[in-house]
């Protein structure tokens, strides 16, 4: 029976339902940080909610409930921290507001290549492409490192600087090397210098 | 010791070897086949060879990109690859044709430096 006056209480699924639930829909519960708020205006049958990455990622993906691939554990938020999409919101418009002359910021998963989230403030560039071609970039590099060190571990990537003429890509490599954050920037309104400290600051944000 | 004097990217990296402190390895490296015209490393634990072929790729999905993705007008000129304790840079010489492959200690030279030393000699092979 629906009682109007009835409490608002925060509803949280029982470990039962939950298990039944991924039983029901093969979903598997990623890992979740252990005070996720459960959304209070659900109905009791919704799935728990995934990770902030997911949630922000393209339209394009369908919103299936089973994704084939596990999220990698960093781009859930860590226990205790603010959630990814707000720090990553934050630290865009940090960047935006630093930076004249930018023409992208995203925050990219360097696995996939898919934009966590990105902004175009003058909409001359498309941010997805340019978010995959940043992760790509990432792996490629990655690789050459990797073929490149002889008997040793090969050294852990940073950061990456692509000079064209009348564009700078910065690329920064943050959350223990899963995630990405680049910029493209008009040299002729930003410079290098002051790119790579607003960059710093805005790694320093997310984490 | 992988470069010959008689020719001019050998020439560059005889002159990198000289100006560069903390120079790791060098490399001078042809874009489509990912060959090195000329090579040097101080490092038992790098190989510039190597180094040079996988970044062709590097090189070649950067100006794909440009070209396809229609990012840009201009032309790719330099990248720079920042590890732990290391710069790694890269700048195209002949319109793209052959580039070069550096890879410098950073507590040892700083980025100016690298970058200065490497456009000085770039500029001699042609």
């Amino acid at each position: 029976m629906f009682n109007p006056f009835r409490p608002k209480t925060v509803w949280q699924p029982s470990s039962e339902e939950l298990a039944a639930e991924e039983q029901v829909s093969g979903y598997t519960t990623p890992d979740l940080p252990p005070v996720a708020p459960a959304p209070p205006l659900q109905a009791p049958a919704a799935v728990p909610p995934p990770p902030p990455a997911a949630v922000a990622a393209p339209a394009a993906v369908p919103p299936a409930p089973a994704p084939q691939r596990p999220m990698p554990a960093a781009a859930a938020p860590a226990a205790g921290a603010a959630p990814l999409s707000t720090t990553t919101a934050q630290a865009l418009e940090q960047l935006v507001v630093k930076l004249p002359g930018l023409l992208f910021a995203g925050l990219t998963e360097i696995e996939t290549g898919v934009a966590v989230r990105g902004r175009t403030p003058s909409d001359i560039l498309p941010a997805a492409p340019i978010a995959r071609f940043h992760a790509e970039l990432v792996r490629l590099e990655r690789l050459a490192l990797k073929h490149a060190a002889k008997g040793t571990a090969p050294e852990e990537l940073r950061e990456i600087l692509v000079t064209i003429s009348d564009q700078l890509h910065l690329l920064r490599v943050v959350r223990d090397g899963q995630l990405l954050l680049s910029i493209v920037l008009d040299p002729r309104l930003s410079s290098l210098p002051t790119a790579r400290v607003a960059l710093q600051a805005a790694a320093n944000t997310i984490g | 010791m992988a470069y010959s004097d008689a020719t001019p990217a050998g020439r560059a990296v005889k002159g990198i070897i000289a100006d560069l402190p903390g120079l790791i390895a060098v490399a001078i490296a042809d874009t489509d086949s990912g060959m090195n015209l000329a090579s040097h490393s101080n490092s038992d634990h790098f190989s510039p060879d190597m180094a040079a072929a996988y970044n062709t790729q590097v090189v070649q999905h950067s100006l794909n990109a440009i070209n396809t993705l229609h990012m840009s007008n201009g032309t790719l000129e330099d990248m720079l690859i920042t590890v732990t304790g290391q710069y790694h840079l890269i700048k195209l010489i002949n319109d793209g044709a052959m580039f070069m492959y550096l890879a410098v200690n950073s507590l040892d030279t700083n980025l100016a430096i690298a970058r200065e030393v490497m456009r000085q000699h770039s500029a001699g092979v042609n």
